[in-house]
């Protein structure tokens, strides 16, 4: 389901996919969400490609179905396996809604 | 048309075989183009034999593999008569995973489904974890690296199951497999080959298919498969006792599980990541504590146990977790004495192109390879098809991981414990002392303990008077 305006915390992975990097949620799922990168959100998320991270980024414009893109991206640090928390380290989690431009 | 074929099958299946137990294969994916065969024929040739036994009682679907061509053959072989689906896309897996729920709905109560998976899995994702499809060999054994279907949607499958009280067995003989778990309910079976942080480098999955006969229950062959695996894992189960064992011990075996070797050239990654990421004396202090806990446990199991040859094992056990401990230690005081700088400590990398660009923290300029991305980036410049904006920006990246390259050989120079820290962990990489050998001495001598666990909580249940489902059980071939 695309997601509305706002800024999330996010659970995925960045990844090369053809010629276009994109941060990946809910990979290989029903529920899967795709956001292409811009150039300074790929030199951003190098270290973090194909590894298991967890970004909190800012969506400004409407979803095209399951694709979107990021307006920025504040953080991004890697998912350390938690056993006391392993269930919620999923998805997309709106920390504050915003509007769409 | 694979397409349409799987539809008529979809709808084949509502109308004609709704009275009969299901047996859904899935996985082969992952492995190399160009390779005649894959590293999962074992189960394919056992879970064939199954098939063949009780065909009349299992109707059968298969979706495995993908351009292997001795796997295909022995598919057809092993498997006539059964509905197949030669490759495991990601498009085959949905609409097989709509037909699974399409055949739930068609069953009478009490009827029985068994999903048998067996791929490369990758670490937690979402819910449980995602496993490779045909097509894309793994590139990395924690994440896949190549295309993944996620496990999730089988979430859907146990909801429907236990609504319409089919009783219904997940196999995952996958890495990382012990995520699966998370799908279980009173309804559910769900069996994992591994641990969800532990590759599952065993003959797990051949061997459970190879046990699979009429008339035996889903726990006991679980047990028979534990007692006889060669290699390295944690097999789980999703009983109540097993939850309890599993969640009694595994925590805290976790780490001397962790070792380094290599796949075809592909790194088996964990011990040196978990070293680096512990290596300060807080951390070191916290995981001692967690040792005395282990300790402790298997110190209760052993006075509990009065088996002479139980006891042996489990002194064995104690002392391989001693050794291994202690060279972890080591390494770890090694790369306290460091006195590495703060791994957070921020560098800026900037270029013509993004005079803003980017801090990278020490973490992250250590951990890639800057090298790989600027091969990648000049793969790009190579193809005479792409648009010109897109081989610009291919430029201007890859000039960007050059001076991000740089920045990185400078901290080399500026910090020379970075330099030490990297010869430690080439060392390790090499040492003998933390590589699969140890890791699988310590999953099989702990198949004791997890024994003892499991039996010390089916007493507590006899004991008491709530009647607790156990589907393993109750699910008899």
């Amino acid at each position: 389901m695309a997601l509305d305006c706002g800024e999330y915390d996010m659970y995925g992975s960045a990844d090369i996919v053809g010629k276009s990097a994109v941060f990946i949620v809910n990979q290989g799922s029903l529920s899967e969400l795709k956001f292409r990168l811009n150039d300074l959100q790929e030199i951003k998320l190098t270290p973090y490609m194909k590894r298991s991270s967890k970004i909190r980024a800012v969506i400004n414009r409407k979803m095209n179905g399951y694709l979107g893109e990021f307006s920025e991206i504040k953080s991004v640090e890697y998912v350390v396996p938690d056993k006391a928390k392993t269930t919620k380290r999923h998805g997309a989690t709106l920390i504050t809604s915003g509007d769409c431009l | 048309m694979k397409k349409l074929c799987l539809l008529l099958l979809i709808f084949s299946s509502q109308t004609i075989f709704s009275q009969e137990n299901h047996l859904i294969f899935l996985g082969g994916g992952g492995e190399p183009e160009g390779a005649q065969t894959t590293q999962f024929d074992g189960s394919v040739e056992a879970l064939g034999t199954f098939f063949q036994d009780n065909k009349k009682n299992y109707k059968t679907l298969v979706n495995f593999n993908g351009g292997h061509i001795k796997t295909e053959a022995m598919i057809a072989n092993n498997f006539k008569d059964a509905e197949i689906v030669n490759d495991f896309t990601r498009s085959n897996y949905k609409l097989v995973v709509s037909d699974t729920l399409a055949r739930i709905e068609s069953m009478p109560a009490g009827a029985k489904m068994i999903v048998f998976i067996n791929s490369h899995g990758t670490e937690k994702v979402g819910k449980t974890h995602s496993i490779s499809t045909s097509g894309s060999a793994v590139r990395s054994m924690n994440s896949a690296g190549g295309e993944v279907v996620s496990l999730d949607n089988l979430a859907e499958v146990t909801k429907l199951a236990k609504e319409k009280n089919i009783k219904l067995a997940i196999i995952d003989g996958s890495c990382h497999a012990g995520n699966t778990l998370n799908v279980a309910n009173s309804n559910t079976c769900v069996i994992a080959a591994s641990g969800p942080d532990h590759y599952a480098y065993s003959n797990f999955a051949d061997t459970f298919s190879q046990k699979m006969k009429a008339g035996k229950n889903l726990e006991e062959i679980f047990f028979e498969t534990r007692a006889a695996t060669k290699g390295m894992g944690f097999p789980m189960i999703s009983t109540p006792e097993g939850m309890y064992a599993q969640d009694e011990i595994y925590p805290l075996l976790t780490p001397y599980m962790f070792f380094h070797d290599e796949y075809r050239g592909i790194p088996m990654d964990k011990i040196d990541i978990y070293l680096k990421n512990n290596a300060t004396r807080s951390l070191v202090c916290e995981k001692n504590k967690e040792f005395e806990k282990l300790e402790n446990i298997l110190m209760l199991i052993k006075d509990v146990d009065k088996i002479n040859q139980s006891n042996k094992n489990l002194k064995r056990l104690m002392t391989k977790l001693r050794e291994y401990k202690k060279t972890q230690d080591q390494y770890l005081d090694r790369l306290i004495e460091l006195n590495l700088p703060d791994l957070d400590t921020r560098e800026p990398v900037v270029t013509v192109d993004y005079p803003s660009g980017n801090s990278y923290s020490h973490r992250e300029l250590l951990s890639t390879d800057y090298n790989y991305h600027i091969i990648e980036k000049q793969k790009i410049l190579e193809n005479k098809f792409l648009l010109k904006s897109e081989l610009i920006k291919a430029e201007k990246l890859k000039n960007f991981f050059i001076e991000a390259q740089n920045v990185k050989e400078s901290l080399f120079l500026k910090y020379p414990q970075y330099v030490q820290m990297e010869r430690i962990v080439d060392e390790l990489r090499k040492d003998e002392k933390v590589n699969i050998a140890i890791a699988t001495d310590i999953s099989n001598e702990a198949q004791d303990a997890y024994l003892k666990l499991y039996s010390i909580k089916k007493e507590q249940l006899k004991k008491s008077s709530d009647i607790t489902p156990n589907p393993c059980k109750d699910f008899i071939l």
